[in-house]
Formats: C-alpha cells, sequence, structure tokens
C-alpha cells in the first residue's frame, strides 16, 4: 500500500507514535535514513533482521513518520523505498487534559515543493 | 524601424537562451546530485521553455518562417514546458526531497 504524498493524511493515534518512538529498532532505522531506502538496504544499513525491520517500518509508517514510495524501475521491478517524513513530533495537552500527538510533516505541498526544489537547485550556483 | 525591433527581439531571445541554457543545467545538475524525479521533469520543464524561445527566434529569422507559424510553435513549447513543470509540483516526491 503505498501512500499519495500530496494527500492529507489522518492523525495516527497517539498509541502508535509512542509505540514507534519507544522502539530501538525504529530509532535504528530513522537514524540510518539520510536518503528515500529500500527495506533491504535499511536492514544492512541499521543491522536490524529483515524480517524486523519489515515490521518496523509498518509501525513507522502507520505512525506517518515515514512515508513509503514505489519506484519504478525500467526493468519492471517496483521497489519500495522509505524516506523520513517528519520534522517534529509534539506531545501535547487538549482541554480535557488528555494526550494528544501531532506530527509536523515535511513539506509536501506543491508550493512548499517548489520551494524545495528551489533551493535545491540554488545550491548549483 | 523593423531592424530596431530585430535588434531588441534577438537582443531577448540571446538572453532568454544564456539564462534559460544557464537554469536548465542547473537544475539538471540538482536532479543528478539529488536524484529527485520532480527535479529531473522540472528541468525538462525549463528546457522545453527555452528551447522554444530560440527555436521560434531562428525559425522566423533564419528560415523565414512567418512570425505567426513561429509564434505559435513558440507557445506550443512554452505551454508544453509549463505543462510539464506544474507536472513536477504534484507527481509523487519520492526518491528526492
Amino acid at each position: 500500500m503505498v501512500r499519495d504524498p500530496v494527500a492529507d493524511e489522518e492523525t495516527p493515534t497517539l498509541t502508535t507514535v509512542l509505540d514507534a518512538l519507544d522502539d530501538e529498532d525504529c530509532r535504528s532505522i530513522v537514524s540510518v535514513l539520510a536518503e528515500p531506502m529500500t527495506a533491504n538496504e535499511i536492514s544492512e544499513a541499521s543491522g536490524v533482521p529483515l524480517s524486523t525491520t519489515y515490521r518496523k517500518l509498518e509501525l513507522l509508517t502507520d505512525s506517518s513518520l515515514l512515508y513509503e514510495g514505489v519506484e519504478v524501475r525500467s526493468d519492471g521491478q517496483h521497489a519500495s523505498r522509505y524516506a523520513i517524513d517528519f520534522e517534529e513530533v509534539v506531545i501535547a495537552l487538549d482541554e480535557a487534559r488528555e494526550f494528544e500527538v501531532d506530527i509536523a510533516h515535511r513539506a509536501r505541498s506543491p508550493d512548499q515543493r517548489l520551494e524545495n526544489l528551489w533551493s535545491e537547485i540554488r545550491k548549483e550556483t | 524601424m523593423a531592424s530596431l525591433s530585430t535588434i531588441f527581439l534577438v537582443a531577448a531571445k540571446t538572453l532568454t537562451l544564456a539564462c534559460g541554457v544557464v537554469v536548465t543545467t542547473l537544475t539538471h545538475r540538482a536532479y543528478r546530485r539529488t536524484g529527485s524525479t520532480a527535479m529531473r521533469v522540472l528541468s525538462v520543464g525549463i528546457g522545453l521553455v527555452t528551447a522554444g524561445a530560440v527555436l521560434a527566434g531562428s525559425l522566423n529569422q533564419l528560415a523565414g518562417v512567418p512570425l505567426v507559424v513561429s509564434t505559435t510553435v513558440e507557445s506550443i513549447f512554452t505551454a508544453a514546458g509549463f505543462l510539464v513543470m506544474t507536472y513536477s509540483l504534484y507527481s509523487d516526491r519520492l526518491a528526492g526531497t
């Protein structure tokens, strides 16, 4: 299942996010994701066994901390790549004194993308 | 008077070509560095607009094609270029950012 990167996503539940953040393997996975990687590459770089990596990746995408996208290759093989999709996670208290989670996502709207693209191009000058 | 406006036209086209090539090259280099599909699509779009401006000018000045025809050719390239640029903003953003 691939997320539409432009579409708005539902906010994940507090428990899902806390589970992901409390998990050492999940944190290892996030720390190696300097660029979009496949599950195999993530497993290799983080030292987390591949079967565990798949489970943790699901938890991380459910928490919307990572996004999953498919790279279409010329040889017809499609590989999912995972990338970091958040800047910060805010746990706050709402009016009823219940915990609520808010995840600040990386730029995803077209105008933000235009800004990102242009800043990447400016780096070439 | 016609020759004066021709000079301006050629100057404008030359400036468009020079700047267009610079921006297209930088965008393409950024794509090579980031591997971002959106960036590659953007460089194609900017390239199309640049190519259209220059192609139309050359068609009119060098090949003697009527102004209406060369302007139409330019407009088609510009439309295609902006279409591609818009697409790059809405297409999937993976393998980049």
